[in-house]
């Protein structure tokens, strides 16, 4: 019997996704038990090439990788709007696994930050 | 349904059908099904037989003599009862026992046990391949040592200890040497005397035999008694009472009379898809041996992946039946002290796979387990962010 859902299964399989290097977010540690890497390209304010690195369990992976597919083509700002409980209902994530979550949304405020240094402050967004 | 190859014959293999034969002759109601111990009629005697036969097929393997046996149920009730019945037994004459750090459970918990009755318990540590030098266990021994127990092949990393050195060492100070030889039997050759072995555990499932059935060998000319550990008819001289259990004890006679029939060409084959399977995947980024490279049994590979998350391997390889070292596969809900022992770090150990090969074991099991295991390393190091600031 497996712990995870097909739903896990099905994004924890995905190819790996191209990380754009345009912003760089990083959250997490050994001892938060993860790590998280998103990156992404913006072209007029447009996310794109959005990928990520993790050294996570296969729930923290696929929800990565969701959100991932659903920054695809969205405006910066939706870094911010990463809906966790979202994230947790659709991969059925374990409640003892929230603070391994959270280094998703951390990361991506991170890229977020990232973005607001290197082009909204420069005029270039 | 995806075909899932089993290379986990280190916690447990398939019956051999030639055992499974052999034990349903003495389940039926014409041969074997009697009590041995009822040796006023046919149908014990028969059943008597059948367990002479088997006694003469477990210590021709071992170089014993019949009578130097006491089944039991298993590996793990032998070590119980070698370890803690001499000790008890040899109390008088010191009350201190040598292990090693990477014994199975059984051994530890025993030894364990006898600590909290006031025994004290040396525990030698291994090198960083797995092996155990005599000469540490040499420095362990002190004047009130009674007992040295030290497994032949490690369980988890397949690492074999020099049994026959450490044999003579305690001849030479008069200490029992008890050997744990679960995962040796059918492997490694077994001799009681020229590895001077005085308690001796065995078990048959690990070797194609069937589950609840062991043995433990007593060497007569060093160890007159222990101390039985259960009480009862008083069966097999009163060390091991209870009725025997002979169409088990039958089929741990027969994965004997086979072994030593096939062992030489079985421990060939296997060696070879051994080595096929490291070649497969020795070259993949991360990927290292835990254990000997060559002091190590024909069955096991043992590897760590670094810059890989444990649960996340295990999840990957779910269509491999293999085992790891991580606190999720243990019965105890610890990551493996074995691996740990080794100086690995806790991420390395979790993320370890113990793939363990058998008389079963096909060329395409160990190919297919290629396959995924490099799909899996191959995708998560990817995942990796190995470039991370922290």
């Amino acid at each position: 019997m497996s712990a995870y859902s097909a739903a896990v299964a099905d994004y924890f399989r995905c190819p790996v996704r191209e990380l754009g290097s345009g912003i760089r977010g990083e959250a997490g540690s050994d001892q938060r038990g993860a790590f998280i890497m998103l990156g992404a390209d913006v072209c007029d304010g447009i996310l794109r090439n959005v990928g990520f690195r993790a050294f996570a369990c296969p729930h923290i992976i696929a929800a990565c990788n969701r959100a991932a597919e659903q920054l695809e083509g969205a405006p910066a700002e939706a870094l911010l709007e990463i809906s966790l409980d979202d994230l947790r209902r659709q991969f059925e994530i374990p409640v003892e696994k929230t603070g391994k979550l959270l280094i998703l949304q951390d990361a991506a405020g991170a890229c977020y930050a990232d973005y607001q240094t290197r082009y909204k402050a420069s005029g270039l967004a | 349904m995806t075909h899932i190859p089993y290379l986990d014959y280190a916690a447990t293999t398939p019956l051999d059908p030639r055992v499974r034969d052999r034990m349903l002759e003495c389940m039926d109601q014409t041969a074997g099904f009697g009590n041995p111990s009822s040796v006023t009629h046919e149908y014990g005697a028969r059943a008597a037989e059948v367990v002479e036969r088997a006694a003469a097929d477990v210590a021709t393997l071992i170089n014993a003599q019949p009578a130097e046996l006491v089944w039991t149920s298993g590996a793990t009730e032998s070590d119980n009862l070698a370890i803690i019945g001499a000790a008890q037994f040899r109390q008088m004459r010191g009350k201190h026992i040598v292990t090693t750090a990477i014994e199975h459970k059984a051994v530890l918990a025993s030894c364990e046990w006898l600590q909290s009755q006031g025994f004290a318990v040396t525990y030698v540590q291994p090198d960083s391949n797995g092996v155990v030098d005599p000469a540490k266990v040499a420095e362990a021994v002190q004047p009130e040592t009674t007992l040295v127990s030290v497994m032949h092949a490690n369980n988890e990393t397949g690492a074999i200890q020099d049994i026959a050195a450490m044999g003579a060492l305690c001849r030479e100070r008069d200490i029992l040497l008890h050997v744990d030889a679960a995962q040796s039997l059918g492997k490694l050759p077994l001799d009681v005397r020229a590895q001077h072995i005085d308690l001796l555990s065995l078990n048959a499932h690990k070797a194609c035999g069937p589950k609840g059935v062991g043995a433990l060998f007593l060497n007569h000319e060093r160890v007159s008694r222990i101390t039985p550990q259960l009480h009862g008819g008083g069966q097999q001289r009163g060390i091991r009472p209870g009725t025997f259990a002979v169409h088990q004890i039958a089929g741990m006679g027969e994965t004997a009379r086979l072994l030593g029939a096939e062992m030489a060409s079985e421990v060939e084959q296997v060696t070879a898809l051994r080595e096929r399977l490291w070649a497969g995947i020795r070259d993949l980024p991360g990927v290292i041996l835990n254990g000997d490279a060559e002091r190590r049994l024909c069955s096991i590979v043992n590897v760590s992946v670094a810059d890989v998350e444990g649960e996340s391997l295990r999840f990957a390889l779910a269509d491999l039946a293999v085992a790891s070292g991580s606190a999720c596969n243990s019965a105890s809900g610890e990551p493996s002290y074995v691996l740990r022992s080794l100086g690995r770090t806790d991420r390395l150990v979790e993320a370890s796979v113990r793939f363990s090969l058998g008389r079963f074991t096909t060329a395409a099991d160990v190919d297919e387990a290629i396959a995924r295991f490099r799909a899996a390393v191959e995708l998560l190091r990817a995942l990796a962010p190995v470039d991370r600031a922290s």
